[in-house]
């Protein structure tokens, strides 16, 4: 007992730098996301600026009635959970497959060259995104109705103003924009295998698709479900850039571009209530931290070690 | 022994410093908040130093410094100086309504400040001041302007001239229709009606609003102008007349192409040239010249379209002057305030700079730029007056006449008051209700005006989905606190 707590004094004495390193980042991370939860309880409270916030009444649930008082409810949720889900899948598959490509590009200098350009969208900004797709699809000026529909004789689409089409749009987007980034984190990976796995492979006489299915993806698989967790704890919220900008906060275009970001943006944008933001925030990570324990104990359940905690 | 003579020494430094600060403490410095848009306001410092000195010769012991925000972060800065009192006096604009503020405790109530400090401000604003109340309580004063507004078209002067239009021949949708069938037939690629960001291009007609941004619940003012029925204005007979009118409207095809993705607001389009006209709402005719004219910067006409003009509690309490319930000088603030109201020389510098600096005055009594100095190089901005709480005691600028202002004050004496003037609604009982009604709107409205897609059915289900998100429970709310008022008056 006694050894073993000077072993832990030496321990930690000899690794002081490191910790000392790490003040930085815990200090980051208390301060901005430890120190806020203290502000959940403004969810459950009337916000009275005179009295700031441990002094504001409470008010009970009610500054979560007017999410679901709304007949769009249904849709809000149904958008973003609904969008969130294709998105998981099919970003992620887009984004291995990608990084599986970008990994048999024999010549350094063009994976480099690919590498740089998949990323660009991710750089580019949601309201400059907006006015690319808007140059696409415009009525008037759009480069698809005036140049391609034109020529093959179709009648012009006006896509700003029928929902039917914007799932796609969005998705399309959406995918366009982020699977870049996520294909450079596979790719990190896939470069992180042991060579040596692959060469007894080709010994082994394996092809090309069964050193994809039998190395890359199993060794893959831990940064899939790292990150596919990661997105579910986000799955109640939704990119507000991407939903509010990319369809010009059309109203027509509500039923299908509507999430439950948008809505409270556009509900308080009148009233400024802090109570009801709060509430919405709420429900957003609470559910979000839930379904990531839920995720994370079905996970376990299959595969301990795969497990996030 | 020394130390005994240091503590003595150190505690007769703190007494000197305390009876010094009290000393002091006649003169208070109070942070004001200041709207910047396209001018950066450069001089602000000459302008904030000029107007303390004539505070210190007014001796009210007030000292003031400008809190410059920008237009574009206004309504979040200012939201966030509210949390910890860090200004003292703001103008409400672009912010939640103030029976919001009120009601969420961010603004200060008044009425003995008012009584004790602000006399200035009673007098000057009369009854109009009633607009500023919550619940019986007052807020704030509403900055002075020309109250009430009418439903205005303003157009290109050179187009009418060149077509052969008479503005003055123009007095309803109908006459409006037909001068620009006219105007179409000669020039049919320029778009006749102009819209701004998402579709928007015409405030609500004839209807007191009654505290809400959209007409959830409304008196229609068109009838008799003296019932207080609250009613549904998008079931409203003037509404429908004026789906009749846009349908017209766009099988002539005089809306812009793409209207939904307008990135500026209409009157820009006018300017540019790409529109002939768009819809504005003013007291009268010659005050949506003088002021769009400005913007525009082309020479235009104005068509005053429905009958009167009218005084509404939104249309006055919209830009009320405030001060936080957190404040820690808000007697001071007051001070400053009923000076800003009362006193000539103070509102011209506020409003319009230094003269000789900023702007020299005319032979016509109306001011303009010194030499060599425009809108954009002038160091403090012209065009701002309108933010500040009395422009109606400066000069105006050229080419507005001497007595505009004059002009002003007179339509706030002869115009049209709805009869809720100075009813405001709390509207925290149906707050859901309002938020959800609103997205109804925001979802089907533009559409609704620019005929996009099967008018008739989006109508009905836009009715239908009013109902449903609780509109009717508004208007009850509405009615109930309306009764009450009137019952109290």
């Amino acid at each position: 007992m006694q050894s073993e707590k000077k072993n832990l004094g030496r321990r930690i004495r000899r690794h002081l730098p490191l910790y000392f390193m790490m003040l930085p980042g815990l200090a980051y991370i208390i301060i901005n996301n430890y120190m806020p939860l203290a502000g959940l309880q403004l969810a459950f409270k009337k916000f009275k600026y005179s009295l700031g916030i441990w002094g504001s009444p409470w008010n009970g649930v009610k500054n979560f009635t007017y999410l679901f008082k709304t007949g769009d409810a249904w849709i809000i949720i149904r958008n973003t959970l609904g969008y969130n889900l294709i998105f998981i899948l099919l970003g992620t598959l887009l984004a291995i497959v990608v990084a599986i490509l970008l990994n048999e590009v024999q010549r350094k200098r063009l994976q480099q060259t690919y590498q740089t350009v998949i990323l660009i969208p991710y750089l580019i900004s949601y309201v400059i995104v907006s006015y690319i797709v808007y140059a696409l699809l415009g009525e008037s000026n759009g480069m698809i109705n005036n140049s391609i529909m034109k020529a093959l004789g179709h009648n012009p689409v006006p896509w700003y103003t029928d929902p039917k089409y914007w799932p796609y749009i969005m998705t399309i987007v959406q995918l366009w924009k982020s699977f870049g980034y996520s294909s450079i984190i596979y790719f990190a990976t896939i470069l992180g295998i042991d060579k040596a796995y692959y060469e007894a492979a080709v010994v082994d006489g394996a092809g090309a698709w069964k050193q994809i299915t039998g190395i890359t993806l199993p060794m893959l698989k831990p940064v899939i479900i790292t990150l596919t967790l990661l997105s579910i704890g986000r799955i109640f919220y939704s990119d507000f850039g991407l939903f509010y900008q990319v369809p010009m906060n059309t109203g027509l275009l509500y039923n299908a571009t509507n999430t439950i970001d948008t809505y409270v943006y556009r509900g308080l944008l009148e009233t400024n209530d802090i109570g009801r933001a709060s509430a919405a925030g709420f429900i957003q990570s609470v559910l979000g931290f839930l379904l990531v324990l839920g995720t994370n104990a079905v996970v376990r359940s299959v595969e301990k070690e795969q497990a996030l905690f | 022994m020394k130390r005994t003579l240091a503590v003595l020494l150190t505690l007769a430094m703190l007494f000197s410093c305390l009876s010094f600060a009290s000393a002091e403490g006649t003169t208070e410095t109070i942070q004001v908040a200041y709207m910047l848009t396209m001018n950066a306001a450069e001089q602000r410092q000459m302008v904030q130093d000029a107007v303390n000195q004539l505070l210190a010769k007014k001796g009210l012991g007030v000292q003031v410094e400008f809190v410059c925000i920008d237009f574009a972060s206004w309504a979040t800065q200012i939201n966030l100086m509210l949390t910890d009192g860090s200004v003292d006096l703001f103008n409400a604009c672009f912010m939640p309504t103030i029976s919001v503020l009120a009601d969420n405790g961010s603004i200060a109530p008044m009425d003995d400040l008012f009584n004790q400090y602000g006399q200035g401000i009673l007098q000057t604003l009369g009854d109009y001041i009633d607009c500023a109340k919550v619940g019986g309580v007052l807020y704030g004063a509403p900055k002075m302007n020309a109250f009430s507004s009418a439903l205005m078209f303003v157009m290109n002067k050179d187009i009418c001239d060149e077509v052969g239009i008479d503005p003055t021949t123009i007095t309803d949708f109908d006459t409006l229709t037909a001068a620009l069938q006219k105007v179409h037939a000669a020039k049919p690629d320029l778009t006749m009606i102009a819209n701004g960001k998402l579709g928007a291009y015409m405030d609500t007609i004839n209807a007191d609003s009654l505290g809400t941004q959209y007409p959830l619940g409304c008196l229609l003012l068109g009838e008799d102008g003296t019932s207080l029925k609250v009613q549904n204005y998008y079931a409203s007979d003037t509404f429908k007349n004026l789906l009749g009118y846009v349908k017209q409207w766009a099988g002539n095809g005089f809306f812009m192409k793409d209207p939904m993705n307008a990135q500026d607001g209409s009157m820009a389009y006018i300017s540019n040239g790409q529109a002939f006209g768009g819809f504005v709402s003013y007291s009268d005719e010659a005050t949506a010249v003088s002021v769009q004219q400005k913007a525009i910067g082309k020479d235009i006409y104005a068509a005053q379209i429905t009958a009167a003009p009218w005084a509404t509690t939104n249309n006055i309490n919209g830009m009320t002057w405030c001060v936080p319930s957190l404040s820690t000088h808000k007697e001071a603030a007051v001070k400053f305030l009923n000076e800003l109201f009362t006193d000539p020389e103070l509102s011209n510098l506020v409003c319009n700079g230094i003269e000789g600096v900023h702007y020299v005055v005319t032979d016509q009594g109306n001011i303009t730029y010194p030499e060599g100095l425009d809108a954009a190089s002038t160091g403090w901005p012209s065009g701002m007056g309108t933010f500040w709480p009395n422009i109606c005691i400066t000069y105006p600028w050229s080419p507005d006449p001497a007595d505009i202002y004059q002009n002003w004050l007179a339509s706030n004496d002869t115009c049209s008051k709805s009869p809720a003037l100075g009813f405001t609604f709390d509207s925290s009982d149906v707050a859901d209700e309002v938020s959800s009604c609103a997205t109804v709107v925001d979802k089907y409205v533009p559409a609704l005006l620019l005929n996009i897609g099967d008018t008739d059915a989006l109508y009905q289900s836009f009715l239908n989905e009013l109902e449903a998100s609780g509109i009717n429970d508004i208007i009850t709310a509405k009615q109930a606190q309306l009764d009450t008022w009137a019952a109290s008056k």
